[in-house]
């Protein structure tokens, strides 16, 4: 839930490219607007010079090649100070107002744009009758000035555009981006373990409206479920634990009347024993309901976790050593997450309770507490017999135990306690393989900060 | 020794009264919140076993009305709430010790006479003298027969509260609160393991055992006659 920059959002870049191609688009459509102009300019050249080479072969088909060739020669000397450009290549040789370019000699007939020195000429060269070639040329005018005009509008427009349109994609993303964000801002919330926030209602109909009014009714239903697992759990609290109470007061008052015989003091104290079950069963499932209702972070301070870590194994070394089982610790000293230091301690101490009960004699139980790769991790491993890949989700259900667990004490509700305590802390238990044995993992993840 | 039960569940009230008698305590019970603040305020008791949830006036209230007027008596609060906030709040209202239900009676009976030894308990600091042990803060050692205990540091603790309690009973429970500060049962009896690793220390060779299992309830560091 880190705050994402403008630049780094799609929706910005989506939209920004939406620009850049709209302005290339547009930047064509000037160029080929360009070019119909420059068409436009050169259809009153064009018709001049036709006019003129309609003239001359009018001239060469009425009186002769040599007519033609004398009126061709008087009008490049008439005009020798302009642009036109006359050029005459017949039988007798070549006769042309200024030095034809090369390659002139093999120019198709049609139309033909020249550059002539200084300036360009747009010209038309036509085959006369009898093999003569005769060429007509006028100026097109300063060319280069109308393209520079050109190049430099349609420069700085795309230009323009494009900045235009990336103030436009940065207002959008913004916007987007504010309105997702409060949107995840709101879910990393919930997942937190808070319940009451909702996103401001907004009174515009649009996708961003419904997507908050739904989120916000999701929310309701969520508050409601949670509320009413809570009233459920404390029901359940009050209502059975007085009969309990009882149940185990007037047994244990029973097995103190003083005179009783043995056997039925043996009895009243299995039953004391089967009481006691009973309650601490009782006591695990409604801690679980309780934890299931707080699941998140919210409101967890740091703590330390090697000190922790350290004072339960302190409380199972003895038992260890009496099982005669090596109980190793690696510990980083630096490692800190947030915790709920009584819930995390009672988390190790199941799990230790557990690789201490199935470590065999002369085996080992490892404790380990180090930083991974996304946060904080206590591991618990022990040789013992592990559990099969298939029944590791399984175990973690509540009463659930395996052939394995058969003649060890146990409630099967110890991993499940573990598991809703990790839940409370936004972290999970993972079980894998010791290879032999088992190791489980408290993952405890980074706290995650809420935005600015 | 008088206890006032506030509680209202009547049988309850009867077991534990009937515990207490058996242990020489005179027990008066009252079954609602406004029975059980007039009484407290009006009466002379050593200390106050109070139900949590109670119709009429809630327990918590009744504490801090009966702090107001300025009662020093020890409070014990007994709840069906286990949560951890609810002991915070009950133990913050004034209440000196918390039990949650269903308990065992022997549990209830040490933590009371803890809580009425706390008055004539030893100051923290002063050496403490079970028959020939000796237990002293100051070093966090002991000695006994004159010859020095070679204790680890929590196998000192587990004797310093056992000595602090000498003649009373401790729980487990008690035992795992005063050294670990844990509130939750291990599932296997790890406090065994560790009173028989201290039995090893502070009773072997010497004649008379001190420190004693009581059945059903816990140990007790005996104080020789």
């Amino acid at each position: 839930m880190f705050r994402t920059s403008v630049l780094s959002a799609k929706t910005f870049w989506w939209t920004f490219a939406l620009v850049v191609l709209l302005t290339a688009g547009g930047a064509f459509g000037l160029r080929a607007l360009y070019r119909s102009a420059e068409q436009v300019l050169d259809a009153d050249v064009r018709a001049e010079i036709e006019d003129e080479l309609q003239r001359l072969e009018e001239v060469h088909a009425d009186r002769g090649a040599d007519r033609l060739r004398r009126a061709v020669a008087e009008r490049i000397f008439l005009f020798r100070e302009r642009a036109p450009f006359y050029l005459l290549a017949d039988s007798t040789g070549l006769l042309s107002s200024a030095a034809a370019p090369p390659g002139i000699e093999s120019l198709a007939p049609g139309w033909h744009v020249l550059a002539l020195p200084g300036r360009p000429v747009l010209a038309r060269l036509d085959v006369l009758p009898g093999g003569a070639r005769l060429l007509v040329g006028r100026g097109r005018g300063d060319r280069a000035a109308l393209d520079r005009i050109a190049g430099l509008t349609v420069a700085v427009a795309a230009g323009g555009t494009l900045l235009l349109g990336l103030a436009a994609s940065w207002l959008i993303g913004r916007s987007v981006i504010g309105r997702l964000e409060s949107i995840n801002r709101l879910t990393g919330e919930i997942i937190a373990g808070r319940f009451d926030g909702r996103l401001p209602g907004r009174a515009q109909e649009d996708e961003f409206g419904r997507l908050a009014a739904h989120i916000n009714a999701m929310l309701g239903c969520i508050e409601r479920l949670v509320a009413a697992q809570r009233t459920v759990t404390a029901e359940i609290a009050h209502n059975m634990r007085t009969p309990l109470t009882r149940l185990r007061g007037r047994l244990e008052e029973a097995a103190r009347l003083p005179g009783a015989p043995e056997a039925a003091r043996a009895a009243l104290e299995a039953g004391l024993a089967e009481t006691d079950t009973i309650i601490a069963n009782f006591n695990a499932l409604l801690g679980i309901a309780r934890l299931e209702a707080e699941t998140g972070q919210a409101d967890l301070a740091e703590a330390a976790l090697t000190p922790l870590v350290q004072d339960v194994c302190d409380l199972y070394a003895p038992l260890a050593e009496d099982r005669g089982i090596a109980l190793a610790l690696d510990c980083d000293e630096t490692v800190r997450a947030p915790a709920d230091a009584r819930l995390l301690s009672q988390a190790v101490a199941n799990l230790l309770d557990n690789a201490v009960k199935y470590a065999p004699a002369g085996g080992h139980v490892r404790v380990s507490v180090r930083q991974g790769p996304e946060g904080a991790e206590i591991a618990v491993a022990d040789d013992g017999p592990g559990i099969a890949a298939a029944a590791r989700e399984r175990v973690l259900m509540p009463f659930v135990r395996l052939d394995a667990a058969q003649g060890v004490p146990g409630s099967g509700l110890g991993l499940a306690v573990v598991a809703a305590i990790l839940a409370r802390h936004g972290g999970r238990l993972a079980l894998a393989d010791a290879a032999p044995g088992l190791v489980a993992t408290l993952a405890l993840p980074q706290p995650k900060r809420p935005v600015m | 020794m008088r206890v006032l039960i506030v509680e209202d569940d009547a049988e309850t009230i009867d077991f534990i009264s009937k515990a207490l008698r058996e242990g020489g305590y005179q027990v008066t019970g009252a079954r609602d919140g406004a029975e059980g603040l007039y009484l407290a305020l009006t009466e002379s008791f050593d200390l106050l076993v109070l139900d949590r949830m109670l119709p009429g006036l809630d327990g918590l209230a009744l504490l801090e009305t009966v702090r107001k007027a300025g009662k020093a008596v020890p409070v014990l609060i007994l709840s069906a709430l286990a949560d951890v906030d609810d002991r915070v709040g009950g133990l913050r209202s004034g209440g000196d010790d918390y039990l949650c239900k269903p308990f065992a009676i022997a549990e209830l009976m040490a933590r009371i006479e803890a809580l009425l030894r706390r008055g004539a308990k030893p100051v923290a600091e002063n050496v403490m003298r079970v028959g020939d042990l000796v237990v002293q803060p100051q070093v966090r050692g002991a000695r006994r027969g004159g010859r020095a205990l070679s204790l680890q540091p929590r196998e000192y603790q587990l004797l310093e509260y056992l000595a602090r309690n000498a003649g009373s009973v401790v729980t487990r429970t008690m035992l795992l609160n005063a050294v670990w500060g844990y509130d939750f049962d291990p599932q296997t009896n790890v406090i065994d393991v560790h009173i028989s690793r201290l039995r090893q220390k502070v009773d072997k060779g010497f004649a008379v055992p001190l420190i004693a299992t009581v059945r059903g309830a816990g140990y007790m560091l005996r104080v020789p006659d």
